[in-house]
């Protein structure tokens, strides 16, 4: 299965829910296996432990609750300055 | 509080090179792990852990997340369990996120035991993870460059 395959699902039915879940559980992360909310979680680390316990080391989503999801950057890497010399 | 000081000593000198520091940055041993607790839940299953990855981790505020090599998350046989989207100079992409136990085995900086880590092509770059500022923001961190070591408090 392609990276991009697994938690396909996972995160099309967190777009689906996103909205209500903002109503309610808003900032909070939430635990999602197939299209089923297992709970919501104050802790990305709560969340994370609950899907252990309950799917093992079977996949499943962990994604904080917000209106715009954070984007990333880690430059050195992506601007190929590690090691770099002159 | 625990304190780290690191730097790289000149194999002919003996001392510290501030040199070797520009070169390579501030470098600890690391150790990146299976979380304690799925560990736990591999050992109830009577299932075999992975055993620890070792390498290097360059600590990097430059990084606004904490990136692990993807070969090592494959060995520890982690899942992703979310994905974030990277800025990067070509524009935008979807990566995975594994949760990870990170060690600072040879100090005393306590383990973290859960960090939602970035998979990144890092083997090719001697490191098996960068530490950005969400394992940072916990941490006083001070870069002597003239002096050539570094000193993280936490």
């Amino acid at each position: 299965m392609e990276q991009t395959d697994i938690l396909k699902a996972e995160l099309e039915y967190f777009d689906e829910i996103k909205d209500e879940l903002l109503k309610t559980n808003n900032e909070q992360y939430a635990l999602i296996k197939g299209r089923n909310l297992e709970g919501s979680f104050t802790m990305y680390s709560e969340a994370y432990e609950a899907g252990v316990a309950k799917f093992g080391t079977e996949s499943f989503l962990v994604k904080q609750i917000v209106e715009q999801q954070p984007s990333h950057q880690i430059p050195a890497l992506g601007n190929c300055l590690i090691n770099a010399s002159f | 509080m625990p304190v780290f000081n690191g730097g790289i000593t000149n194999q002919q000198t003996g001392l510290l090179d501030p040199k070797l520091l520009q070169q390579r940055g501030p470098l600890l041993q690391i150790e990146v792990s299976v979380p304690d607790v799925l560990a736990n839940k591999l050992y109830q299953e009577k299932k075999p852990i992975p055993p620890p990855v070792t390498g290097l981790g360059l600590l990097d505020t430059g990084a606004s997340i904490t990136g692990v090599d993807v070969n090592a998350l494959q060995q520890l046989s982690l899942s992703m369990i979310n994905e974030v989207t990277m800025n990067h100079p070509g524009g935008e992409d979807k990566q995975g996120i594994y949760a990870c136990q990170i060690s600072f085995p040879g100090t005393q900086i306590e383990d973290i035991e859960f960090s939602a880590a970035l998979g990144s092509n890092l083997k090719g770059q001697g490191l098996l993870a960068i530490l950005g500022r969400d394992v940072l923001k916990d941490y006083q961190l001070v870069y002597n460059g003239p002096g050539g070591f570094w000193t993280i408090a936490g």
